[in-house]
């Protein structure tokens, strides 16, 4: 962002701001129109960012996983089942976003068996690092990566993928420049072995068609995602077992 | 500002110096409480919701096991004053509000025919026009009435305050925040007897005496308005066919008696009931007001209605 | 919350299962809708809504402010839930945030849009009244005076009523104001523009017990639920949010039946809630 040195007073948010505005009404405006266009970092309106995942950043917690999605970058930690006074609680604490500390919460109620550790509580402490677009996907997979480590019984791993839609356009995992000015977003967390959407949510204008295209772009890539989510825990698993 | 018009007398909203505004009560608002009540004085609309008698919830706030517990919390909506609020609950005044209450309403119900139980009472301020506190009162005894909580008598508040050398009773907002004092008292009305009186401002001695004066004049009417009020909802009722039976020996069976002389038993078919399910009376006397209970029984039973005097 | 014994659930499953619910109803049939307009003399716009025992009031204020550097043509919106602790004793004291915030999200991604501003249930560039230096604030209140189930169609509907009631003030600015400095802005006290709302669209909840979607559960009904989905609807079938609830999961062939089914209710819908809020107008210009 260059400084004016303009003879008028020198206001550089002002400026700096109606240039970032300038290049992200091109970027849509691109987005919208060409299905073609290569997105900021090279991908095509299909393809999910390279996913780097690691399970045990954190050993004072019982389980713990760090994410990498390009920009994104978050950790997970999960300390429990621990004696607490309510009886098969659940609690979650983002990073000071109420919002998401619920929707975190509603998307594991369907996937952790919350009976076999009864009168005990379970926390999920997610903090974003580095928020690149596309964050509480990012946090659920991480978290279950974390839950998984930490030996809490699930039905199944719970991966999560958004799309954002541009005009007719459908691009997944956006960049944050891209959600920025996206037209309506949706979120799945889904359970690939077990093929259900334990969360969903959707805003903006869609249309029936592309709601259907949207969802199962999103199952395909939520499985793809599962794989290498299961590929890095049996690694850990080798490495400590031997 | 003039508050009161010089030539004709005349108040800001074309009142005369002792005429309380428009009283509007209606019972049962509230399908799931216990017992509710909208209260409107003007444009200061409140509604209030009972929710008891029901077991104590939290032990530790009892203090005595002899007698039940009474608990309220006052609200104001987001939009009930001009300006929007933006934190409407936990501020002082709203704790000062809800203390007040408490007390007054807790000097008239007879807590110690419903022992290790609780009473809640929630007030909520749809729109704030001045006189809140004497509306809010007002609204809970409705909503107990209309709850069957036995009762001393009927509390009823108003307010009174002293502009341009007149007093003047139940003032609105403009009125209030003009700087004089403000009065507000709240009586029971058969009994004659002053449960709150509150007073900002300073006023002479001999001023006080008249402004409070036309305070408890102003709580009589709203007496008399909230047992017309009573009096309509339980017409709905008369007209049923209801038995009554006489029974004269006390019946040790029943929860709310300790000693009684005399027991009415009277069984309504809560199917047949139109807006409000229960009947209402209430008897002067040595131990005053006693409503019904309100049934909480499923639809197609019958429900019990047990008065003690 | 309700105590329902064993015998009550299997009725209550039983009954929707026979598309025979508790309260004589079908599966896809709402309860009766009462709507008053202006209750609420000193805002903008303000609506009563009673949906069975559920009842919302719903109140719009408009405030002059400034608008935020990313869209300086466009004015702000934002809507906020509170749950009167009269609904329920649980809401006393911080009890219904939760629940607050849960309702207040749902209801910004369903009536907002996206972040580009398309699909908002508001034309917000309508709302500017200089552009980069004033706009109107409009501040969007639901209170939750008694819940009987079904809290988010509801607030939905009340909002739109509200809306449809809503006259923001003309206003007009004084021409001869240098660029750096705040205009002066005069709002007039009679001239009033109307908000156009048939743009706005309403959420229909769909509540899956055993195998069956049903439409508008009370309170009962809700405790027996396994999941929801609320879909928001405009007039011209397009969806404009959708939220899940609920902890089971759903197999992707099912959301997508619920969503056809949502959008077939929702059109009849949302001519109930038009006649109504006609019907409430009218009698209010009569008084």
């Amino acid at each position: 962002m260059s400084a004016l040195a303009g003879t008028g007073t020198y206001s550089p948010a002002a400026a700096a701001g109606g240039k970032r505005r300038e290049r992200k009404e091109e970027l849509r405006r691109h987005l919208v129109e060409d299905a073609d266009w290569p997105r900021a970092d090279g991908r095509s309106f299909h393809d999910c960012r390279p996913a780097f995942m690691q399970t045990g950043p954190t050993t004072a917690a019982s389980g713990s996983a760090y994410a990498e999605f390009g920009k994104t970058k978050v950790i997970v930690s999960v300390f429990g089942p621990r004696e607490s006074k309510k009886a098969m609680m659940y609690s979650d604490v983002g990073a000071d976003n109420k919002e998401y500390s619920s929707m975190l919460h509603k998307a594991f109620e369907g996937a952790v068996m919350l009976h076999t550790f009864p009168k005990t509580t379970v926390d999920v402490f997610a903090l974003v690092l580095e928020s690149g677009g596309s964050d509480l996907p990012i946090i659920i997979s991480c978290a279950s990566l974390a839950l998984a480590d930490a030996g809490i019984m699930m039905y199944d791993l719970v991966t999560s993928v958004s799309v954002s839609c541009f005009g007719k356009n459908i691009i997944i995992d956006p960049t944050s420049d891209e959600e920025a000015w996206q037209d309506g977003s949706l979120v799945v967390a889904f359970m690939p072995a077990r093929k259900e959407i334990t969360q969903l949510t959707l805003n903006g204008e869609w249309s029936d068609g592309r709601i259907t295209n949207a969802v199962e772009l999103c199952m395909d890539a939520c499985s793809k995602l599962g794989d290498i989510m299961r590929d890095r825990l049996k690694d850990t698993a080798t490495l400590t077992s031997e | 500002m003039e508050y009161v018009n010089p030539l004709t007398g005349f108040r800001v909203d074309g009142r005369r110096p002792n005429e309380m505004r428009q009283l509007k009560g209606e019972v049962g608002v509230v399908a799931r409480a216990d017992g509710s009540a909208l209260f409107e004085m003007g444009n200061t609309r409140v509604i209030a919701a009972v929710y008891g008698p029901r077991e104590v919830q939290n032990k530790g706030q009892q203090v005595n096991s002899n007698e039940a517990l009474v608990r309220c919390e006052y609200r104001m909506a987001e939009f009930s004053t001009g300006d929007r609020r933006r934190k409407p609950k936990g501020d002082r005044r709203s704790t000062e509000i809800s203390l007040v209450i408490r007390q007054t309403m807790e000097a008239s119900i007879l807590t110690h025919l419903m022992p290790r139980s609780q009473i809640d009472i929630y007030v909520q301020v749809l729109q704030a026009d001045g006189g809140t506190r004497s509306a809010c009162i007002n609204a809970a005894t409705l909503a107990l009435a209309d709850a069957g909580i036995p009762m001393r008598d009927i509390v009823t508040s108003c307010s009174a305050g002293y502009l341009c050398s007149t007093p003047l009773l139940d003032l609105n907002y403009l009125e209030d925040s003009a700087g004089g004092s403000d009065v507000t008292v709240g009586i029971l009305a058969k009994m004659d007897k002053v449960t709150l009186l509150q007073m900002d401002a300073k006023l002479p001695m001999d001023t006080f005496e008249n402004v409070m004066g036309l305070a408890i004049e102003g709580c009589k009417a709203i007496a008399s308005y909230i047992q017309e009020c009573m009096q309509i909802n339980d017409l709905n009722l008369s007209k049923i066919a209801v038995p009554t039976m006489d029974i004269t020996q006390p019946l040790k069976s029943l929860t709310c008696c300790g000693w009684m002389a005399f027991v009415h038993c009277i069984a309504v078919h809560r199917n047949f009931l139109g807006l409000l399910e229960r009947p209402m009376e209430y008897v002067e006397g040595p131990v005053g007001l006693l409503l019904s209970p309100k049934s909480r029984r499923p639809q197609n039973s019958p429900s019990h209605f047990v008065g003690i005097w | 919350m309700v105590g329902l014994s064993e015998g009550e659930k299997h009725f209550i499953r039983g009954g929707i299962t026979q598309d025979l619910r508790t309260d004589g109803r079908k599966r896809l049939q709402f309860r009766a809708l009462s709507v008053q307009t202006g209750v609420i003399p000193q805002a903008n716009g303000s609506a009563r809504v009673r949906l069975g025992a559920t009842e919302i009031i719903a109140s719009v204020k408009a405030e002059l402010g400034k608008p935020s550097i990313l869209h300086p043509d466009k004015g702000k919106v934002s809507i906020f839930v509170d749950c009167s602790p009269t609904a329920e004793p649980m809401f006393e004291g911080r009890g219904s945030e939760e629940l607050s915030a849960e309702l207040s999200v749902s209801l910004q991604r369903c009536l907002l849009g996206g972040k580009s501003g398309a699909g908002a249930a508001i034309d917000l560039s309508s709302l500017i009244v200089v552009e980069g230096k004033v706009c109107w604030d409009l501040y969007i209140d639901g209170l939750v005076v008694s819940s009987d189930g079904n809290l988010l169609d509801a607030l939905a509907a009340a909002i739109k009523v509200a809306l449809s009631d809503t006259g923001i003030p003309k206003v007009n600015v004084s021409v001869n104001a240098a660029s750096d400095e705040e205009p002066e802005v005069d709002v007039s006290d009679e001239e009033f523009l109307q908000f156009d709302t048939s743009s706005v669209p309403v959420i229909i909840t769909l509540t899956k017990v055993g195998r069956h979607y049903i439409v508008d559960a009370n309170s009962e009904e809700e405790s027996q639920m396994s999941s929801a989905v609320s879909v928001s609807v405009n007039r011209h079938g397009q969806i404009c949010g959708l939220t899940k609830r609920g902890g089971a999961g759903l197999d992707p062939s099912v959301i997508f039946d619920m969503i056809s089914v949502a959008k077939h209710v929702s059109q009849q819908f949302i001519s109930l809630l038009d006649s109504e809020i006609a019907a409430a107008e009218a009698e209010e210009a009569e008084c």
